[in-house]
Parts: C-alpha cells; structure tokens; sequence
C-alpha cells in the first residue's frame, strides 16, 4: 500500500522532460493507471475535501 | 461503478464535458486525480436528463450542495456527488454547470474531443478551456497549466498567435525553458522583458541564473494575477453558498439525489 505522501508526490505533474514516457502511454492507458493509484489512496475522501474545501 | 456512471449518461444524453483532473490526465500533463470533473449544460432538460442518470447510479448529495437546479447551476455553484457508500471505496463527482472562466457550454462543447477509454467515449473539454479553468488559486495547478501548454503548441503548431498565447500560459523556469528553446519565434509576438526576449531560442543551460530568476518573477507575478482573480470571482458564489447554508436550503449530506 503506498503512503498518502508517495501518492501525492506521484500526482505532481510531470516536467517537459520527464513527461515523455507518460504522454507515449495512450489516454486511456494513462486514465487506467491514474485510476489504480486513485484505488490505493488510503482516503480518497481526505484528499478530496482538502482539494476541494480547504481550510482557510 | 465509474464506467455505469458514465454509461448512463450516454444513456440518458446528457450533455457534459470531462474536464479538470482526469482531463488533464486524458492528456498526459498530469498523473492523477482522484475524483471525477464534470461540466453540465445548464439548461432545464439537460439537468433533468443529468438527474436522472444520477438517480440511475444512485448517487447521492455530498457536502455544501444547493439543490441540482438550473438557476444554481447558472450562478456558478460548485454541486458535489458520491456513489457508494462514504468509506475507501467511495466515488466523488463534482459538478459545475458553469465553470470559471468559461464560454458558453456551446463553444466549449465544439472544440471538446473525445478520448476512447475503459469508461467509454469521454467528451473532454478543450485544452484552452481546460488551461482556463485550471487558473486557480491552487499553485499545484500551474504546473499543469504549463504542461497543457506545451501540449497545444505542440499540437497546433507555431502561429503568431499561438506563440504569444503560450508564452503567457507558462508559469515554471523549466517550461519557459524548454519553450524558449524549441520556439524561439515566441519572441515576436509576445511583450515580455527584454532580458528574456534577448536570449530566444538558447539552449537552458547557456541562460544565465539571473535571467532565469527574471523569467521567474515574470511568470510568478502573472501567477499571482489569476489567483487574485480566481479568488475575487468565487467571492460572490462562496457569499451565497453561505446565505443557502443559513437559510437551510443546501442539500443534506447523503440525501439521494
């Protein structure tokens, strides 16, 4: 099981010079694997309320 | 249950546009997101059409949602879903019938594509409107910004106009980089300092740091612009969401839809 960290540093978005396996995937290849990282997130629901209401 | 979901909203002819997180990872400048965007044409039928797709997956209302209704929806409300049940295995669907920054559903819909994938035929939202409503107050987000720009320079190829446009659409030292390099017509067309325009089309490492850390300021000053500007356009929307909230009128957590 990933840590909630390992997750979140996997979500960051690629730079234009590490991009270039990831874009090689197709989009549905790559909507596949964001999705399985997605089912390991220990609590989807905590990342989403932070994203989404953040504390002010 | 995600691929029903979106079954059923093919099924039901909704009108709806992918956008946000999985569309940015659609294509390819993020690698996750953990919930589904979603952008509904806000007329009466399409609502009832949405609704009933909804009913259909049994999705239920999340926090902080105004009743699915046309006149909230039009006012630029944020409208949160879950399917399942509220533990890990959850599914959350955010939904705006009228996005940030947006044209009209219309325009928006004309230049969306269509990705193939293991939910089905996806309608996404175009890439200038996805860079658009990224323009939020969350920093994380401009990186992505930045990748989704090099996407469309790279897809549309090198006009004038797409050269300015891109130039301003870039907010870290290693897209500006990368794009000064590749593009150096950029300088042309953009009105930019004149310490970065004298160095187009160098390669990244004979950029001297201090321009590196001029180019820096510019973009993170134009940053800075549009989380003002995002912030201030969700002032009025948050206002009454806190009026509803009083006047007991948002949705109960878990409330079937």
């Amino acid at each position: 099981m990933s840590t909630l960290a390992e997750i979140e540093a996997a979500a960051e978005v690629l730079s234009p010079f590490k991009a270039v396996r990831w874009r090689e995937l197709t989009p549905a290849e790559r909507l596949r694997r964001s999705w399985t990282a997605r089912n390991q997130l220990p609590d989807a629901r905590v990342v989403h309320d932070r994203k989404l209401f953040p504390k002010p | 249950m995600i691929a029903s979901f979106f079954q059923s909203l093919e099924s039901h002819s909704v009108a709806y546009l992918l956008i946000s997180g999985q569309a940015t990872v659609l294509y390819g400048a993020a690698t996750f997101s953990e919930d589904i965007d979603l952008w509904i044409e806000p007329s009466p039928e399409n609502v009832e059409r949405f609704r009933t797709a909804l009913r259909e997956v049994n999705a239920r209302y999340y926090k902080l949602t105004p009743p699915l209704e046309t006149p909230y929806l039009r006012s630029g409300h944020g409208f949160h879903f879950f399917l399942g049940e509220l533990d890990n295995e959850a599914m959350f669907i955010d939904v705006l019938g009228r996005p940030p920054r947006s044209r009209a559903f219309a325009v928006a819909l004309g230049e969306s594509r269509h990705f193939e994938t293991d939910w089905g035929r996806l309608p996404t939202v175009g890439l200038r409107d996805l860079i658009e409503l990224k323009k939020t107050q969350r920093l994380a987000d401009y990186p992505i910004i930045s990748a989704l720009t090099l996407g469309v320079v790279e897809a549309s190829g090198v006009s004038a106009e797409t050269l300015s446009w891109a130039v301003t659409n870039l907010f870290t030292a290693e897209s500006f980089l990368f794009f000064n390099e590749h593009y150096p017509q950029w300088v042309q067309s953009s009105d930019v300092p004149s310490t970065l325009t004298r160095l187009a089309g160098r390669p990244a490492d004979e950029i001297p740091d201090s321009v590196i850390e001029e180019a820096t300021r510019w973009m993170n000053a134009a940053m800075a612009r549009h989380q003002r500007a995002d912030r201030n356009y969700w002032r009025p929307i948050i206002e009454e969401l806190r009026k509803l909230r009083r006047d007991r009128i948002l949705m109960r957590e878990g409330t079937p839809v």
